[in-house]
């Protein structure tokens, strides 16, 4: 019997993670065989110290991509809540103020997104222009201080382990709950699904989409706070070039851009990819500058691989 | 018990559906049958709230009930097994049942429970599945075990079928016919849209006949045999606009052989001769309109032969090599969507029209006016337009249609494929389009259509080809086929028996 | 009977001689149009000079690779794609103008190669986006990234150079009092016009643009033309590249940054959405010219890069938000 037109033929929703897993396995075996460093203690630290911004855009933005969606306003949240946290003002309104900020221009671009029709791309590309802007107003320069309370929480040992693993395995818990076990992650894969489908079972798609954008700005937020305790600076554009790696992670951890496809596990993997190999290339005195060629080069690769039925954006 | 007391639902000028009112009793299978195009469909998804009526009232255990979503509809007691799917590939087996439904506690999923939930239903259904699979690996058949699996869950009162075995096989109906059958003990109200007589007769116990969205009658089925049930379904009046022309030469146009559209269909193979209209008839979702897109090129998977003599040119053609190339070889393919397949309708007429012509010269070339042209086009076919430069979305839907046929009139296409060509048209601009097709075979080239009316297919065409399950299960003469004989072909496949209606 | 139902009578076309008719195709101009309209009443308020020819010139100069890039962005997004990779283009560009290995190579050497890898760069992401149908924004993303990466691993520890005096004259260069690079820009953006008017090519663009399923079904080579199109954007950003290089004169790697942004805005502002193809070029060389005075304007009441960059969104997001209010209304 001939099957409908199906747009995936997968059999589980979590799109290419295990693919990721082995490429994962592969660079961190193929490092540790041909670098001493890769597996030391003060390398592993580096390297969780690395990741955790990462992972923290990464699964902010999966969340937005698995409703079918994209946000490139992340960097410029970071920026921003890297600015507020390090206004000389009281902490706990600093604090306030970069939570209310996040939530806000998620709110705005979940709205651009689904109730004025405005394409993801056009909608968070200004949105991000306009926060980078506000926030070099904030402050032209790097500077400023980080409060106490944050700067305790990164860069210290916790029972003998990196703080900054705790932000991972937060972020990670939090992802996973979030999408595979809550009722709003179940609705969120169904919209990037099918979106008309998910309105016939009375799943509220602006909701969803609305609140999928505040989750995303909400976890650039939590690592523009990482960032600015790492470096003890505000700097409105630290967080620039996480946009690209965020959506180059998603992709290496087989999250699919149409939507409905991926998982949190997968972010992790694609996280971990691009951070070994920054890291390994790092240990092989490859130029920074070459890294950035390579994941570039992932990318496309692991986009090439997409099967789509529309062609353009 | 569920009544419907005069429903009407109109789209546009055209009314769906007039002032029916049916009753299906506790534990009635009660069958919905009629011609393309009958109501059967709309009537339904006014029941289960995928539309709203715009008047007429709805009883459910003789109290008044409206559903303004499907979903309101489910827990209202009300499950539809939709023609098109409404789950979501990407959505598990137990997610699927339970979506927009969840067991939750504090925001989290209740997993287990929901899945020992669904395997308890999928066990009552007859489906040994696991609730863990993703929708999108399931056959047809399943799929639709777990649209009835969520009905059961809901514990609806009444089910609707819309033509639940198109899709599936013979194995898969009998077990589809067991699950109506538990259903009907369980005392549950059961509607069953079908076409197919024979199912009909072996499950339901009541037969609801609609014509052209009013209601015929409600007769037991005991009353009834087929040829009455085919009797009352059709009876629509022939016009008399349709034009008449010459016969067909003996020479031919087109010579279709070992045509697969998909490596899964049937093999067919036919001539067409030039002059000739030959009309493909049959149910929705038969198959014939596969054919005819192969024709055009539309599926690369297609395999076969074509030729086509362009006057005394022998024209061989690549049905894989893609629309475009059958386009330069004179092969012209109208779709039925005119808005979402057929037209630009954001850009003026010429431009639309042009557009044949120019694809058939190089990429980089630049176009030839054809304003004039397209101008004196516009005047032949009587498209009523302030000029070439008016948006075709701001047409009625017959110039529209005019529009897209102008396209490859211009062009010098010599052979045409045409899905339903009147299609939400007019009756002044159907004729006009019956003629200019006429005119256009009149020249020694040849059409192939497919319409859902088998009066237009009767009126216009020279010869009608049945299909049924992707096959030509018989050739008629239009002089002497009938609704009545054509219909019966098309459900049972068995041409035989002809008979005056 | 189902005849008669369908009957309606046939709509007349709708003259359009009612003033509220008029007044809608008022309200559907371009907003570079306004925005332009703003800009001068502005200036004429707080900065007069800025309407003075001299500063006009500058502004237009300034305009020139501007309009370009907007010209490249808008084919792409005529066809329902989008190039982000223009932003490393324009880096590339600066880098191979202004690397002492091409300056020393004869002028036309000069600006063949460098349009050459940018013609190329279009290519590869017609490729992936056209026939392996990956998502654009990912493709050219990528792209940028990539291209971004060479010119810093290529220019790593080396100072940068400056332009040749080819590159520099197509750059800062006048014909009298009109500076080469608006030539060249308004003479390619014309060119482009009446390519996209005339040509069969320029048709399929309106075509898929309009109803890509409708294009495909009538046998239009629509991954063809998108292919065709990726190209023929990387080569109007790559001149758009060379000319803002030889009107900075030295090398930069800052210099592409903004240049993605500022191109979408630009097709924004010229009234063009994804696969919207009616409004003529007119409004993307307005918009060019708009973004451009934006610029000049803000320098001259002493607003610094931050407000440009917020005017820039809020001007995006708001011509977006009414483009899309206008498609769902009608």
């Amino acid at each position: 019997m001939k099957l409908p037109a199906l747009g995936i033929s997968t059999t589980s929703r979590k799109g290419g993670q295990n693919l990721s897993l082995l490429i994962v396995l592969i660079v961190a075996i193929g490092l540790s065989v041909s670098t001493q460093e890769f597996l030391s203690g003060e390398n592993t630290h580096n390297l969780v110290v690395q990741i955790t911004p990462l992972l923290l855009v990464a699964l902010g933005q999966a969340v937005v991509v698995l409703t079918g969606g994209l946000d490139v306003s992340v960097g410029a949240v970071i920026g921003l809540s890297a600015v507020i946290i390090t206004l000389p003002i009281d902490p706990n309104l600093a604090l306030a103020l970069v939570v209310a900020s996040a939530l806000v221009i998620g709110v705005v671009n979940g709205l651009a997104v689904g109730a004025l029709g405005i394409h993801p791309i056009i909608a968070t590309l200004s949105t991000s222009t306009i926060v980078t802007g506000i926030a070099l107003t904030l402050r032209p320069t790097p500077g400023g201080d980080v409060p106490l309370w944050l700067d305790r929480l990164v860069g210290t040992d916790v029972f003998g382990l990196p703080v900054e693993l705790f932000w991972s395995l937060a972020a990670i818990a939090i992802g996973l709950a979030l999408l595979q076990r809550s009722r709003l992650g179940l609705q969120i894969h169904a919209i990037g699904g099918s979106q008309s489908n998910a309105r016939l079972a009375g799943i509220k798609v602006l909701r969803t989409q609305v609140l999928a954008y505040v989750i995303c700005s909400m976890f650039a937020a939590a690592a523009g706070l990482f960032l600015a305790s790492r470096i003890s600076d505000g700097d409105a554009i630290v967080g620039l070039p996480f946009t690209l790696m965020s959506i180059t992670a998603v992709a290496l951890g087989g999250v699919q851009f149409t939507g409905g496809l991926g998982s949190a596990t997968g972010v992790l993997f694609g996280c971990l990819l691009l951070g070994f190999l920054s890291n390994g290339m790092n240990l092989l005195n490859v130029s920074p500058f070459l890294q950035s060629i390579v994941s570039g080069l992932l990318l496309l690769i692991a986009i090439a691989f997409t099967r789509r039925k529309t062609i353009g954006i | 018990m569920i009544r419907v007391e005069n429903l009407t639902k109109s789209f546009g000028p055209v009314v769906c559906l007039d002032q029916v009112s049916v009753t299906c009793e506790d534990g009635s299978v009660h069958a919905l049958t009629g011609e393309n195009g009958a109501g059967k469909s709309t009537l339904m998804k006014l029941i289960g709230g995928v539309i709203k009526p715009d008047s007429g009232k709805m009883f459910l255990d003789g109290d008044e009930v409206q559903f303004a979503t499907p979903r309101e509809a489910l827990f209202g007691g009300i499950s539809t097994v939709f023609q098109e799917f409404s789950l979501i590939e990407n959505m598990s087996v137990a997610e699927s049942i339970f979506l927009g439904h969840e067991r939750v506690s504090g925001g989290l999923l209740r997993k287990s429970e929901m899945f020992e939930e669904t395997e308890r239903v999928l066990d009552h259904v007859g489906l040994g599945i696991s609730p863990k699979r993703l929708i999108s690996t399931l056959s047809v058949a399943e799929q639709q075990m777990v649209e009835i699996a969520r009905g059961v869950s809901a514990n609806a009162k009444v089910f609707i079928f819309d033509e639940p075995t198109a899709a599936l096989g013979d194995e898969d109906v009998k077990k589809l016919k067991r699950l109506i059958r538990e259903l009907q003990r369980a005392g549950k109200n059961i509607f069953y849209v079908s076409h197919r007589l024979e199912e009909i007769f072996d499950l339901c116990d009541t037969i609801t006949v609609l014509k052209d969205g009013a209601h015929v009658t409600t007769k037991p089925a005991a009353d009834l045999c087929v040829d009455t049930l085919v009797s009352l379904m059709v009876g629509r009046e022939m016009g008399d606009w349709f034009p008449s022309g010459n016969p067909p030469q003996s020479d031919l146009s087109v010579q279709v052989r070992e045509l697969r559209p998909a490596s899964d269909a049937p093999e067919v193979s036919f001539d067409v001769r030039k002059g000739e209209i030959l009309g493909l008839a049959g149910l929705e979702g038969q198959g014939q309109q596969e054919i005819l897109r192969a024709l055009a090129g539309v599926y690369p998977e297609t395999t076969g032969s074509m030729v086509s003599w362009n006057d005394v040119t022998e024209v061989q053609h690549r049905l894989d090599a893609g629309v475009g190339s059958q386009v330069m070889k004179g092969v012209a393919f109208v779709p039925e969507d005119r808005k979402k397949e057929g037209l630009y309708l954001t850009l003026p007429i010429d431009q639309n029209i042009a557009l044949g012509q120019h694809q058939k010269n190089g990429f980089l070339r630049f176009v030839r006016k054809t304003r004039d042209k397209v101008q004196a086009l516009m005047g032949q076919m009587n498209v009523a337009a302030s000029g070439p430069g008016q948006l075709v979305e701001t047409l009625s839907g017959g110039n529209q249609q005019k529009v897209m046929l102008g396209r490859w009139f211009l062009s010098d296409a010599h052979v045409f494929l045409i899905e339903e060509p009147t299609r939400g048209v007019d009756i002044g601009a159907k004729a006009e389009i019956y003629q200019l097709l006429r005119d256009f075979v009149g020249g020694g080239r040849s059409v192939i259509v497919l319409s859902r009316e088998m009066n237009e297919i009767i009126g216009l065409c020279d010869r009608i080809l049945v299909v049924r399950a992707g096959e030509i299960v018989a050739e008629m003469d239009p002089e002497t086929a009938t609704e009545h004989s054509i219909l019966r072909a098309a459900i049972t496949g068995d041409p035989t028996q002809e008979m005056a209606a | 009977m189902t005849v008669t139902e369908m009957s309606s009578v046939p709509r007349e076309p709708r003259k359009n001689t009612n003033t509220l008719h008029q007044i809608g195709r008022v309200l559907n101009l371009p907003p570079s149009v306004y925005v332009v309209i703003g800009l001068v009443l502005l200036s004429i308020y707080m900065v007069p000079v800025l309407t003075k020819t001299p500063f006009q010139m500058v502004i237009l100069r300034q305009a020139a690779p501007i309009g370009l890039v907007v010209c490249a962005q808008l084919l792409v997004m005529r066809t329902k794609s989008i190039d982000l990779s223009v932003g490393g283009i324009f880096i590339l560009m600066n880098y191979m103008v202004t690397s002492s290995f091409f300056t020393s190579l004869n002028p036309v050497a000069a600006l063949a190669v460098p349009m050459a890898a940018a013609i190329l760069i279009g290519a590869i992401n017609g490729f992936f986006i056209a026939r392996l149908r990956a998502s654009a924004v990912v493709v050219t993303l990528a792209m940028g990234a990539i291209l971004l990466g060479l010119v810093l691993f290529l220019s790593s520890g080396r100072p940068p150079g400056s332009a040749g005096d080819f590159v520099r004259f197509l750059g800062v260069g006048k014909v009298g009092i009109i500076p080469v690079a608006v030539i060249i820009w308004l003479g390619l953006a014309v060119l482009l016009e009446i390519f996209l008017r005339r040509s069969i090519y320029g048709r399929f663009v309106s075509v898929i643009g309009s109803n890509p399923t409708a294009a495909g079904l009538s046998g239009v080579p629509v991954e063809k033309t998108l292919f065709f199109t990726h190209v023929l954007a990387g080569a109007f950003a790559g001149l758009g590249g060379i000319l803002l290089a030889g009107y900075i004169g030295m090398g930069s790697v800052k210099i592409g940054t903004d240049i993605v942004m500022i191109s979408i805005a630009g097709v924004i502002l010229g009234g063009i959405t994804f696969g919207g193809g009616r409004k003529s070029i007119y409004g993307a060389i307005l918009a060019a010219y708009a973004l451009a005075y934006i610029f000049n304007l803000m320098t001259a009441l002493k607003l610094g890069e931050p407000a440009k960059l917020i005017v820039q969104g809020v001007v995006i997001f708001a011509a977006s938000a009414i483009a899309s209010y206008n498609l769902k209304r009608n």
